[in-house]
């Protein structure tokens, strides 16, 4: 069988999986919703099976998630609001990252002095569990009062004043120090390889090497950190006011909004579940040795 | 021969200094606990602002500390045994060791359910859960939060049933005539899979505190009772840090206190998890799923 053949026979699998996550994810908060006593968007006169139907039918025909109790359609709203939040979820990634494989860096360089490696490792593990409202507020903080910056809404002046709301993100509430340690292992696992062994020995370039491993495994961190991501949007965005889909879900919450709520999280499953199909096609188009691994 | 010696001298020396400093910190957190549900306190102590001591009503900030213990202990406990009990009953069903056609039907519900389950952001399926629930209270949400973290604990046992199902001692009391339940009760479970519990409950653990912070601070901010969390009086760790956090500028000092008893206790969680990972190898399998 041809490369492309076998690609596409796991693409059709993986698509099939990924439609069947969606449905399950859909069957599952549309239950929840259901049996819950404040039915603000279900009545409780049709049966389940009606009403999980028509709205099933609303979104797969008609891309129509229903209105917000704004009478706004929750798919262009939600839509709408997605683009800054991946926006900001990609700066994120590259904070994180960047900061893990200077600490990664910084990890090899310090091991022959052990108190001191000891030292920044608390510190850096120890601001990385810091909830991240405080150290939102700190930031704001300091740099309105101590430096006068001001921060803006405009998204002109986008990435200025996204880095601050990104940067946090991508370290705080443990996020940086999961980052680390999934690096790390990636690392010593990929060095400790045979073939890594020869070439060093050889004297070949250890990045010729380790270039696929390191798309496959940068892909892996972000597929299974997505979900993390996503989630820690809706601290941040509080903090900071941004007009994404966590301070969207904040305000459906405070509305009662239902519909919006249940739009916003089974777009994120979408989103979710995109990202793992990609990272999968794309990691077995590399190495196509994964798809006997599964 | 010296070096060898030398290594396993220093390898043992750091075995004890796991297990004494982990049985310290326990040890300081179970008093704490008991402390915290023994002691009548009503956060109404109100009187003068010392800094270092009080909070900005003058309340003791190192009791008030040492109390907010309890407002993450038992649902973190009991987000741990939700996690456990579904998370075993998943990786159970995932890991396939019966053969036959329901067996396989199991197998693959587990799994996609195990991925859903994977795919919820916490936060955005915790605000639907306060919206939809009558009276939310944190417990609530910790059940939540231990079904969605059962899926990481079942690809665990899930990919650990799969690699011992083909080893020899499974095998051996296979043709022993030892009942499968009893397979995957202690020989798979309890002698190969207690790290994976310990690494998974020391991972919830710091994750409740943190959700709990996260929660007071969304509760503080929201005008419609978004607060799940314990209100003041009664003291909690979020809500503790949320206060001072409004009087960071002209009391930085309110918010060390608590932000180190937080950093310390996710710290040491965080160590345990990386110590029993050490020891038994559970990240590579971990990270690799």
């Amino acid at each position: 069988m041809s490369k492309a053949a076998g690609i596409s026979k796991v693409l059709v699998e993986e698509v099939t999986r990924f439609v069947f996550v969606l449905f399950i994810a859909s069957i599952m908060v549309f239950t929840l919703v259901y049996a819950s006593p404040k039915g603000t968007v279900l009545n409780k006169k049709d049966s389940w099976m009606t009403q999980y139907s028509s709205w099933m039918q609303k979104i797969v025909l008609h891309q129509d998630m229903g209105d917000t109790i704004y009478q706004e359609k929750v798919n262009a709203l939600v839509s709408s609001k997605a683009k800054n939040s991946f926006f900001l979820i990609t700066l994120a990634i590259l904070v994180s990252i960047s900061l893990s494989l200077l600490w990664v860096w910084l990890f090899y360089r310090l091991e022959p002095y052990p108190i001191f490696h000891g030292m920044v490792k608390v510190i850096v593990y120890g601001i990385s569990v810091t909830p991240v409202f405080l150290a939102g507020y700190l930031f704001i903080l300091v740099s309105s009062e101590k430096f006068h910056i001001k921060l803006t809404m405009d998204m002109a002046e986008g990435i200025r004043y996204y880095l601050i709301p990104g940067l946090l993100l991508g370290v705080g509430d443990g996020f940086l120090g999961e980052m680390i340690r999934h690096i790390q292992t990636e690392i010593k696992g990929i060095t400790s390889e045979n073939y890594m062994l020869m070439a060093k020995a050889k004297g070949a370039s250890f990045w010729k090497h380790i270039r696929y491993d390191l798309i496959i495994q940068t892909l892996r961190i972000i597929s299974s950190r997505a979900t993390m991501l996503i989630s820690g949007t809706v601290i941040i965005e509080i903090i900071f006011n941004l007009d994404g889909i966590g301070n969207l879900a904040f305000n459906a919450a405070e509305t009662r909004d239902v519909n919006l709520l249940l739009g916003i999280l089974i777009l994120s499953v979408f989103v979710v579940g995109l990202v793992n199909l990609v990272n999968r096609m794309v990691a077995i188009w590399i190495d196509p040795r994964l798809k006997a691994n599964g | 021969m010296v070096t060898v010696y030398y290594e396993k001298r220093h390898h043992q020396g750091r075995e004890r200094f796991f297990i004494i400093t982990t049985i310290c910190v326990l040890l300081s957190l179970a008093a704490a606990v008991i402390f915290s549900y023994l002691y009548p306190y009503d956060g109404l102590d109100i009187g003068e602002v010392i800094p270092f001591l009080t909070d900005i009503d003058g309340r003791n900030l190192i009791l008030r500390v040492i109390i907010g213990v309890k407002a993450y202990f038992l649902p973190g406990i009991l987000a741990i045994c939700i996690s456990t009990l579904f998370g075993t009953a998943l990786g159970i069903a995932a890991g396939g060791i019966w053969t036959g056609i329901i067996s396989k039907v199991l197998n693959f519900f587990a799994r996609t359910i195990m991925d859903v389950l994977e795919s919820f952001p916490k936060y955005l399926i915790i605000l639907l859960m306060i919206t939809i629930i009558p009276h939310p209270n944190f417990y609530q949400i910790v059940i939540v939060l231990g079904i969605i973290n059962s899926a990481k604990l079942g690809k665990m046992i899930m990919e650990k049933i799969i690699s011992l199902k083909k080893r020899e001692f499974i095998e051996a009391t296979e043709a022993l005539g030892i009942k499968k339940y009893d397979i995957i009760l202690r020989h798979i479970l309890f002698y190969n899979c207690s790290p994976l519990y310990l690494v998974q409950a020391s991972v919830i653990m710091a994750e409740v505190i943190l959700i709990e912070i996260g929660l007071s601070y969304i509760g503080s901010v929201s005008n419609w009772g978004l607060g799940v969390t314990i209100r003041e009086p009664n003291p909690s760790w979020g809500n503790i840090l949320v206060m001072a956090a409004n009087h960071f500028s002209n009391a930085w000092w309110m918010s060390v206190i608590p932000l180190l008893a937080v950093i310390g206790n996710i710290l040491f969680f965080y160590w345990v998890s990386d110590q029993i990972n050490k020891r038994y190898g559970v990240t590579a399998q971990v990270d690799r799923l």
